[in-house]
């Protein structure tokens, strides 16, 4: 996957490129908005990162002439503006999705992969499967090692997201965000309770732990080698 | 004076109002003097004319009853007793040779053929006209009346007695109008300068406000009422900007307090993981450290920046219509782990069905930041009650605990930014929930309530418009 990433800030950008490459992409970095709008007009990208405040040419602008082209690259907008109506003119210039400054590495990466999947059309599957943990999502059930295993609605849609990510870190963000609709992170960690509900459920009686938190970042779920 | 003074004075409210009313009430008299005058001048005239005819009327009747010669001596019997300067008798045939004239030397000529042709076209018995003469300074009033076969009367009469009379009105009258000009000029400077010096003072309260002296305001009792009306504006503006910088001022101090420690601690981390050689894990653990309490801080900056946007209403609510009741058992089912794990009981009191139409995420947010509240600080072995029901068109939802209770002394302070009870310094947070609680129940047009007794419990009561 071909990625352009558009963003002054030299540490910033050292840090997603760095990241991003390790995730397996292919990252093509501009430090302002010329260079950033000529290589999203001349090279085919899969997706494009791009800052707001730029030099040269900002964010919005480069945004709407890279869609007055005709050309629909996916655009994920990173920015230190984090009102309603910024994103709001973020999203109408023809963006795809919006990230606020300061960010979790983890949560670039999943959007990232959430916009690519969305472009490329991937067709939703009707089960998901780690190791011997099988979900199926039409009947609702979660089997482990073909052991029946109940779970509560709210453990279920945590385990359901943690699968669609696996092998991923998520962050608690992302999980108040996307499995409970909440975007704000409550002082108690009511993320770390339900995992630790979970993990009762799913690793507590079986050898091979699947749930694992990576501490300060988040969690992710994943087979153990 | 200068001439920009007196283009100041030209612009000035005060002149303007005093010239309006000066010139108002001089035009409104003049029209009723000018009105008056004619009035005066007509009835006078009417008068005279009744007199002539009347004086002709008796010599018809004495040339009727006896002869003209009767008529000619009763003529000069009356010319003795008049100044031939005032008055003038001439008695005609109808070709317009004079039979007899009192002494006209005062008067000069005068025309007499076209008014008998007029008179005798129109087969008229009497003329009244007015006389221009080119010798004197007056006018005269003069009948022309049949008065016998072939005998024709002209009395004339000056018209200066008249004149002086009229000339009496017009000078009380100039007089009066005078004294109007002043009266009035005087009375618009004086209701002017009312309204004006009113304006005056607030415009120096302004001043002095911007100078610095916030706590000034303008005195609004007894004024005009659009004056009292603009004060009180004006003082309400005040009272929001000093709030605003008491309350700038204070997050400055708190933001510098508060912040400074998660920074410290990143500070401190980074350092001991620079100053001697560790193996990975720790490092890691360094690390994860760093990260949790950046989190911290872009937590409560975040929180601050919601609580500033909420309180100054940037971010107009986007308001649906969802159900209450679910809402709030979705935050009690998320929190249940955190209940049971210190054995609180977390009790729902909640109708079958509550709609509302707010703006749903700041509802959520509130909710989860009461409930959470009382989790914190309610003992194991407590309980926490979460109830909502309708009542007139308003939702009440209540968070009761058992927990430790707020002081009186902080009570009052509970909602502001960074304000932290002793005791619940030691149980952690930013302490700016509860702020962020009431700016975000405020501008959803609801209200926040507290109720509490040390060691007993808190009951914190949200109200929503349905």
């Amino acid at each position: 996957m071909r990625l352009l990433l558009v963003e002054d800030d030299v540490k910033i950008a050292q840090f997603v490129i760095n990241g991003l490459r390790e995730a397996g992409f292919a990252v093509d970095h501009a430090a302002d908005g010329e260079d950033g709008l000529h290589l999203a007009l001349t090279e085919p990208y899969d997706i494009a990162v791009v800052d707001l405040m730029l030099p040269k040419i900002d964010g919005l602008t480069l945004i709407e002439e890279v869609r007055r082209n005709n050309i629909n690259t996916p655009v994920l907008i990173l920015s230190a503006k984090r009102s309603v109506g910024d994103r709001v003119k973020g999203l109408k210039t023809g963006s795809d999705d919006y990230l606020v400054k300061p960010f979790a590495f983890s949560e670039l990466l999943a959007r990232v992969q959430a916009l690519i999947r969305r472009s490329t059309r991937v067709t939703a599957p009707s089960e998901l499967t780690v190791a011997d943990l099988r979900l199926d999502l039409d009947k609702r059930k979660v089997f482990r090692a073909d052991q029946e295993i109940f779970l509560q609605p709210l453990e279920f849609s945590l385990l359901e997201y943690l699968m669609r990510n696996a092998g991923r870190v998520v962050s608690k963000t992302m999980i108040m965000e996307h499995v409970w609709d909440y975007n704000f992170n409550p002082q108690t960690n009511v993320v770390e309770a339900r995992i630790c509900y979970l993990r009762d459920k799913i690793d507590k009686n079986f050898d091979s732990k699947l749930i694992h938190t990576v501490r300060g970042v988040g969690y992710v779920l994943k087979e153990t080698s | 004076m200068s001439l920009k003074k007196l283009r100041d004075l030209k612009n000035s409210l005060l002149f303007r109002l005093t010239l309006l009313y000066a010139v108002a009430f001089t035009v409104l008299s003049a029209i009723g003097f000018l009105i008056f005058y004619y009035r005066i001048y007509s009835v006078t005239m009417e008068h005279l004319d009744i007199e002539l005819l009347a004086e002709s009327r008796k010599y018809t009747d004495i040339i009727k009853e006896n002869n003209v010669e009767a008529a000619l001596s009763r003529i000069s019997e009356e010319a003795e007793l008049e100044d031939p300067a005032e008055d003038f008798y001439r008695l005609l045939n109808f070709k317009g040779d004079i039979l007899f004239s009192t002494d006209m030397s005062y008067w000069g000529p005068i025309a007499t053929q076209d008014i008998l042709q007029k008179m005798q076209k129109e087969e008229a018995t009497s003329k009244i006209q007015t006389l221009d003469m080119e010798e004197r300074d007056d006018q005269a009033r003069m009948i022309t009346a049949i008065v016998g076969p072939d005998t024709v009367l002209q009395i004339g009469e000056s018209l200066e007695e008249v004149d002086e009379y009229l000339d009496i009105f017009l000078q009380l009258f100039s007089i009066l109008i005078v004294s109007l000009i002043i009266v009035s000029t005087i009375t618009g400077w004086l209701l002017a300068r009312r309204a004006t010096m009113d304006m005056q003072e607030v415009t120096e309260t302004a001043a002095e406000i911007s100078n610095g002296a916030y706590d000034r305001r303008v005195q609004i009792k007894g004024r005009l009422m659009e004056i009292e009306r603009l004060g009180a504006t004006f003082n309400h503006m005040l009272d929001r900007i000093q709030s605003l910088l008491k309350s700038m001022k204070e997050i400055n101090d708190n933001i510098a307090h508060d912040l400074r420690s998660p920074l410290a601690r990143i500070r401190g981390i980074a350092e001991m993981s620079l100053l001697k050689e560790k193996d990975i894990e720790e490092y890691k653990d360094m690390a994860a450290s760093t990260i949790e309490e950046c989190d911290t801080l872009i937590d409560m900056i975040n929180t601050m920046l919601d609580i500033t946007e909420a309180e100054a209403g940037v971010n107009g609510d986007k308001a649906e219509e969802f159900e209450l009741v679910k809402l709030i058992r979705e935050a009690c089912e998320l929190f249940h782990p955190i209940a049971e794990a210190k054995m609180i009981h977390l009790k729902t009191d909640l109708p079958a069905s509550l709609a509302v139409t707010s703006n749903r995420k700041k509802v959520q947010r509130i909710i989860t930041n009461l409930l959470e509240n009382a989790l914190k600080y309610t003992p194991a072995d407590g309980a926490v009650t979460v109830s909502a029901a309708a009542q007139n068109g308003e939702i009440r939802i209540e968070f009761e605990d058992t927990g430790m209770g707020i002081s009186e002394t902080d009570l009052p302070h509970i909602f502001e930014r960074f304000y932290r009870c002793d005791r619940s310094r030691s149980q952690g947070g930013t302490g700016l929930g509860l702020s962020l609680v009431k700016a975000y129940a405020e501008s959803l047009k609801g209200s926040i309530h507290v109720q509490s007794a040390v060691n007993k419990g808190s009951r914190f009561t949200l109200i929503l418009n349905a």
